[in-house]
């Protein structure tokens, strides 16, 4: 075979390749069908395009902790967060460490922002304290030194204000949470028995047992409060029964508790999660918090899509009625130049935001240019009276080095947009340089490919 | 009879007259009017952004940010009475056109994060008969505000490091620097133009001018690649003529291109949706400045050399 020949077979290879390739990506038969959130086919969508909470929390750490130490906080911080957000089942959250102190966490679907807000908002120290004494809130209290005044939890509920206290509680906690194992919802379908209808139960390990244990003997039986203080908040405190006194009086170990308490079924669910993912070594300070409802979401995505379809189509048909039949390698390039994008988007995991889909947009505009920029030349050439050949090669090699420079200045600007872009714009950046670098290939092979197929067959004029 | 025809020039179909002999370079002194008007337009745009008196975007100015949807429409007076009452009495408040969509925006606080959750409190009581339902909420906090303002700012000083790079680098001194200043024309005059809309800019808009900024530096290449080819070639020939001739060459290019992405961003402006519309039409203003500065602002400045400088330059 001529080396010519060959190299055509070698780029219908290469097109033929990429076109399965982002196929199968994008579409991915392997994979068992199931519904995930935030996915097209394989393509990862951005939160602006599902909808779901985003939120960037920043750990406060004390200064001068050595980097060591504070990567461990951070571990720490991360795998509490981990455990509390699987723990309330949400799907796919994406929990991320950035920066030194930064900690992004993504809930798709979420649509409850308050439920986000304390699920990463908590420290969770729970601690057991003594209470001293009690009352409506207002009331005027005189605390000891080692006493502090803390309200309740219903304090903070507009709908059970009515219950709300303020108690005044020893300052020194007689036991704190990091002894729990874990921490359950329970339900009581007897009223009556000290217990509310829904209630946490928690579980101590083998050194809180220990620990409850000399709490409750030390205490006075049906007088003596103990209070279950969560963050500062006083979520229950009831007296000490009597049954329970004698139990830890015959007992080595103690290792069962409850939280009682007004609860809805979802606050006792996400008090548990906390409870059980035990607390965070430091406090996470919300810094950015982005939260965009699903039918924005999906206003925005159907939107996003409409607007691709329609942009392709307007340029594509204007490309056609202006080269005319050349028009079409145009169309094919950017039609090849599009798959391949998403293909890639697909393959890489990355993330498809709205901005990313006016990157794919706007690519459609631009990326037509090289196509332009050789049929502009080879038109040129046909003009100095040149042979559809002759045409061909030499409207492809004079326009060769502008349409590098085309591509090399456009990846700078999206190069520089994805270092220093944060979220969506990022997903512009990604758009926007895969679809630079790749309409350089689809133009090098795609391109040239039909028009030596058009030399193979000898054609005597173009179509352009 | 089959000679005549295989001899005949080949006509193609085409927006642009099959050769111009448009005199660009005789009208060059039009264009610097209204550059000047433009540039300064940007320049003054560049210091009120500078100084903060320009609407910035929240991600800059930190804050909450909240899109409220009723399904009975709630009259933008009452909404802002209530939020009055209860202490937002600041608070920028918005009717989305179209909808039934308040777009309520609040200083930073104290309170942080917490405004967002208040907010959402308050409508949800105070028009509980309209239905409100919370479309988006955002949230920025003091640092994280600085931060993308200091990433924004080191994000354009790294494009224009990398464009500098790329030119010199690309082209010799003088043809450099004629492509150089019609970028920066090209960035301010938008810059000037966006302001002069009173756009808010956030990062998304940064995002365009930079992407703006890209697109127009590929059309001064465009010419001036032309432009030295033809030096090379045309050695007797006044520099004026060759200028000329260049862009006349490349005119159905710049002239499609422009289009095809016009069109495309049109499409955008039209049916993209309300986060992107400023982004299109910023891009939008974008193109067309930058297909009209390659003719009228980078040609021009390379005229002001002289043609013996210039050829011996591209012979090197």
């Amino acid at each position: 075979m001529k080396p010519e020949v060959l190299m055509n077979l070698g780029r219908l290879v290469i097109v033929l390749g990429a076109i399965a390739a982002s196929l199968l990506l994008i579409f991915a038969p392997w994979q068992p069908p199931q519904e995930r959130p935030c996915t097209m086919r394989e393509i990862r969508l951005g939160l602006d395009l599902c909808g779901g909470v985003t939120l960037t929390l920043e750990a406060q750490i004390p200064p001068g902790t050595s980097p060591e130490d504070r990567q461990k906080i951070m571990d720490r911080s991360l795998s509490v967060l981990e455990t509390r957000i699987n723990a309330l089942g949400v799907t796919e959250p994406l929990i991320t460490q950035a920066g030194d102190t930064r900690i992004v966490v993504q809930l798709p679907g979420t649509t409850d922002p308050e439920q986000a807000r304390q699920l990463v908002g908590s420290t969770a120290l729970l601690e057991f304290r003594k209470v001293v004494k009690d009352g409506p809130p207002g009331s005027t209290f005189t605390e000891e030194i080692d006493e502090e005044v803390l309200m309740g939890y219903e304090c903070a509920k507009p709908e059970l204000t009515a219950k709300c206290q303020a108690y005044i509680v020893k300052k020194e906690p007689l036991m704190t949470g990091a002894v729990l194992s874990k921490a359950e919802v329970r339900f009581n379908p007897q009223p009556g028995s000290g217990l509310t209808p829904i209630y946490i139960e928690l579980t101590f390990n083998d050194v809180g047992a220990h620990q409850w244990r000399d709490v409750i003997i030390q205490l006075k039986p049906e007088a003596d409060r103990i209070a279950a203080v969560l963050d500062r908040v006083v979520y229950s405190a009831p007296t000490i029964a009597k049954s329970l006194y004698d139990t830890a009086r015959r007992q080595a170990k103690v290792d069962q508790s409850v939280i009682t308490g007004n609860f809805t079924t979802d606050e006792a669910r996400l008090l548990a999660a906390i409870l059980s993912a035990g607390a965070l070594p430091t406090e996470l300070k919300i810094i950015q918090e982005s939260i965009v409802g699903p039918s924005l979401g999906r206003d925005s995505i159907e939107k996003g899509i409409t607007a691709s379809w329609i942009a392709g189509i307007v340029v594509l048909v204007f490309m056609v009625l202006y080269y005319r039949l050349s028009g079409f390698i145009a169309v094919f390039t950017q039609l090849l130049n599009l798959l391949v994008v998403i293909g890639m988007l697909a393959g890489l995991k990355a993330t498809l935001t709205l901005p990313g889909i006016a990157g794919l947009i706007l690519l459609i505009g631009v990326g037509v240019d090289s196509n332009v920029l050789i049929f502009e030349r080879m038109r040129e050439e046909l003009r100095l009276g040149k042979v559809a050949r002759a045409a061909i090669d030499a409207g492809y090699h004079r326009a060769l080095t502008t349409i590098w420079d085309s591509h090399v200045t456009t990846l700078i600007t999206a190069l520089i947009l994805f270092i220093f872009g944060t979220g969506p714009i990022r997903g512009f950046a990604t758009t926007l340089s895969l679809g630079i670098i790749i309409n350089l290939f689809t133009v090098l092979i795609g391109t040239r490919l039909v028009f030596e197929f058009m030399k193979m067959r000898r054609v005597e004029r173009l179509s352009i | 009879m089959k000679n005549a025809t295989s001899v005949s020039a080949p006509r193609f179909f085409s927006i642009v007259p099959q050769e111009t002999h448009l005199d660009f370079m005789g009208k060059r002194f039009m264009g610097v009017g209204l550059s000047a008007v433009l540039v300064l337009l940007g320049v003054f745009a560049f210091v009120q952004i500078w100084t903060g008196n320009a609407k910035m975007g929240l991600e800059f100015t930190g804050g909450t940010a909240l899109v409220v949807d009723f399904e009975q429409a709630v009259p933008i007076d009452q909404a802002r009475a209530v939020l009055a009452q209860n202490g937002f009495g600041d608070a920028q408040i918005q009717d989305i056109k179209g909808t039934n969509q308040l777009a309520i925006r609040t200083k930073l606080s104290e309170e942080g994060e917490q405004v967002a959750a208040r907010l959402q409190a308050l409508f949800e009581r105070s028009f509980r008969a309209s239905t409100p339902r919370i479309v988006s909420t955002e949230f920025i906090g003091p640092t994280i505000g600085r931060e993308l303002r200091d990433k924004a700012i080191w994000a354009v000083i790294f494009s224009t490091v990398g464009f500098l790079i790329y030119i010199a680098f690309r082209f010799d001194f003088k043809f450099g620097v004629a492509a150089a200043i019609a970028t920066f024309h090209d960035v301010f005059a938008v810059l000037g133009l966006s302001w002069a809309l009173g756009m808010e800019f956030t990062l998304l808009i940064i995002t365009a001018l930079l992407t703006i900024a890209g697109y127009s530096l590929t059309d001064t290449v465009v010419v001036f690649d032309r432009i030295r080819e033809n030096l090379k070639k045309h050695q007797r020939d006044p520099l004026l003529k060759v200028i000329n001739t260049a862009l006349n060459q490349v005119l159905s290019r710049t002239i499609l291109t422009s289009l095809t992405t016009l069109l495309a961003v049109v499409v955008l402006y039209l049916l993209g949706g309300p986060v992107l519309r400023d982004f299109a039409l910023v891009l939008m203003i974008g193109v067309i400045v930058g297909t009209y500065s390659s003719i009228f602002i980078a040609s021009p400045i390379l005229l002001m050399w002289r043609r013996r400088g210039l050829t011996a330059q591209v012979k090197q």
